[in-house]
């Protein structure tokens, strides 16, 4: 049973390896992500500019959209897969409520600052799906309007796809 | 359909855990209203494997292994009985997660000779933080989310009510291991989630392992909690939010430095810090033990993290062992708790935290702290029979002075020292409740001296190991 289990692990490696985790992915295939940026730096950027005017829309626009998450996320989860028995909605609801309110605590405590971006780092592991790759625990190196360094978790995972990146949350936990 | 196990044999060993989930093949959720259970011999035990929603009343019966395959819903009208000695594992492969829905019930009856064990899979040596769901308790009772209900943790459903004594259940005497995976990326699941869990639902003796999320978190609700221990959690040990109202006593979290944040984290509501009913419970007989140097990791890093208008009162605690601070407090509508006589702290000891290089001190000053009328410091240093001493827990460790214990070894030794401070009266023990719920304990910390009927609650029916 266990040769027969290792015999599987190593044909889904190959396949995997054979996707290249989304490189032989149809470009056309995939569904649209709105407002993404180029890098995980611009995207804190983006995050930081909305933040110092305290514009909720914007923060918001730049995390992943039930839309998105429906099209082009859900479907490569584990999660997703029908022996799981996690309906969509419970997955996009619970996230959807905490990100909001990890949002409202966001814009609660640092809306109106002004931050300058020094480095973004990644204290957890990057996770490959199908067609996205999510980097997880996202800090950063900022400077305050007094110059002093301080290092934030100001969001969750960047979820990166064919060169665009998008909060996937603003969940810090 | 629900087949309920009628194998009787005697002998069991250890679940093979990769090579029995793979022995019988899946059987696909149901699209009925039933739970598919499917019952087969598996070397010398019997196994089987559930899936799907109860609807009806069951057994869970401690001939047979138990293996949650995806997210198994247990739905009112149906009350899901455990026997005592059970082993129940979720299912690696699937994400195996335990689920009381609103008006079911959960009927666990653990010993302490025979606890009730849910688990991994995976072969002991190979276990780790994640490798399955965990459970989820929904109920009816108050949250201050507006409506009154909410999304549950990890997408298991609604939760919360107009209900304070609503019944889930009882937990007696069981342990929850290596849980907390995830439904998603930012979205992973705690060892046991009392989400709107009514104060009729008993639990007492529950042990939560190495769990990859909080290992006790309460949404709201009213419910009472007894003799629990987190250990090597890696997000925070214990953490309410939303209205939590209910009780504890003993109360042990100890963590491990590779993945660890706070002990108590500790919020009204993230929105608005003032929407009632408040986050307001009341705690006895607590030990927090932080992991206080580099060895396993950096991290361990509040004993308390009081925030977002929590109120509390929590007596007779120890902290020590943290990274980044003992006690913090964020967050005017705290401060204001604070001020009103809503947030208290009394007879407590202080001892062994923030020793690391950088730790700005043990009440961890910043702006909040600046604007209040009193700091966190204040706060604490006024509060009646705190203390800085060393509470003298466990046996020294080779690891290093402070350390109460050997991280790496799996025995466990929560007890104060003879002659501590918490059992001489160095420092005056607060008098629980006389309510029902508290029972007498003249102590400071979770574990009692001998004679005090609470000196091995923790011994026997627990378990250490790290994988």
């Amino acid at each position: 049973m266990d040769g027969l289990r290792h015999q599987l692990g190593a044909s889904l490696i190959v396949v995997w390896a054979a996707a290249g985790c989304g490189a032989g992915v149809d470009d056309a295939s995939l569904s649209p992500l709105h407002n993404t940026l180029p890098s995980p730096e611009a995207l804190s950027e983006a995050v930081l500019a909305a933040l110092a005017d305290g514009d909720a829309d914007t923060l918001a626009s730049l995390a992943l959209s039930e839309l998105e998450f429906r099209t082009a996320v859900w479907p490569d989860l584990p999660s997703s897969r029908p022996e799981r028995g996690v309906p969509f909605d419970y997955a996009w609801g619970d996230l959807h409520q905490k990100s909001g309110n990890a949002l409202r605590r966001l814009l609660a405590r640092h809306g109106g600052r002004r931050y300058e971006l020094v480095r973004v780092a990644f204290e957890g592991e990057a996770t490959p799906y199908r067609t996205y790759r999510v980097h997880r625990e996202t800090v950063l190196d900022l400077l305050d309007e007094d110059g002093e360094t301080a290092r934030l978790a100001l969001f969750g995972s960047i979820l990166e796809r064919e060169g665009e990146f998008k909060l996937f949350s603003y969940v810090v936990d | 359909m629900i087949r309920n196990p009628t194998v009787r044999r005697s002998g069991r060993h250890v679940l093979a855990a990769g090579a029995l989930a793979a022995a019988v093949a899946w059987i696909g959720p149901s699209t009925s209203a039933q739970a598919n259970i499917d019952c087969q011999p598996h070397e010398d035990d019997r196994l089987c494997i559930v899936g799907g929603r109860i609807t009806a009343d069951m057994t869970f019966t401690a001939d047979s292994l138990w293996l949650l395959d995806g997210a198994v819903f247990v739905e009112e009208p149906a009350r899901l009985t455990i026997e005592a000695g059970t082993r129940i594992f979720g299912r690696s492969e699937t994400n195996g997660t335990l689920i009381i829905a609103q008006g079911a019930q959960i009927l666990a009856n653990g010993t302490a000779e025979a606890p009730i064990v849910m688990s991994s899979d995976q072969e002991p040596g190979e276990r780790a933080r994640a490798d399955w769901g965990g459970l989820i308790i929904n109920g009816r009772a108050p949250l201050n989310v507006p409506g009154g209900e909410g999304e549950g943790e990890g997408d298991t459903g609604i939760y919360g009510g107009d209900d304070p004594d609503d019944d889930s259940g009882h937990l007696y005497y069981v342990r929850v291991e290596f849980a907390g995976t995830e439904f998603s990326p930012d979205n992973e699941l705690n060892g046991i989630a009392f989400q709107g869990v009514g104060r009729n639902t008993e639990v007492d003796h529950i042990m939560v392992k190495l769990n990859k999320d909080d290992g006790l978190e309460f949404f709201g609700g009213t419910v009472e909690v007894k003799h629990v221990i987190c250990f090597a959690i890696a997000d925070d040990s214990f953490d309410w939010t939303d209205g939590w109202q209910g009780k504890g006593q003993f109360m042990i979290a100890m963590q491990m430095g590779d993945d660890a944040d706070n002990g108590f984290e500790s919020d009204n509501n993230g929105d608005n810090n003032n929407l009632t009913p408040r986050s307001d419970p009341t705690l006895y007989n607590v030990t927090l033990i932080g992991d206080p140097y580099d060895f396993p990791g950096d991290e361990s890093d509040i004993g308390m993290l009081l925030r977002e208008g929590t109120a509390a009162t929590i007596r007779n605690f120890i902290v020590t062992g943290f990274k980044e601070a003992a006690i913090d407090i964020d967050h005017p509508a705290t401060f204001d708790q604070v001020a009103n006589g809503e947030l208290t702290l009394e007879s407590g000891l202080v001892y062994g935290n923030c020793l690391v290089e950088g730790c700005m001190g043990n009440f961890k000053p910043d702006d909040d702290d600046a604007e209040a009328a009193i700091s966190t410091l204040e706060f604490v240093t006024g509060a009646n029979e705190v203390d800085f001493i060393d509470p003298l827990l466990g046996e020294p460790s080779h690891l290093c002075p402070f350390c109460p214990f050997d991280l790496l070894d799996p025995t466990r030794n929560f007890a104060p020292r003879s002659g501590s401070p918490a059992l001489t009266g160095e420092i005056a023990p607060a008098v629980p409740p006389n309510d029902g719920f508290f029972e007498i304990a003249n102590f400071i910390g979770a574990v009692g001296p001998p004679g005090s009927g609470q000196e091995d609650w923790y011994i026997g029916w627990t378990d250490f190991a790290i994988n």
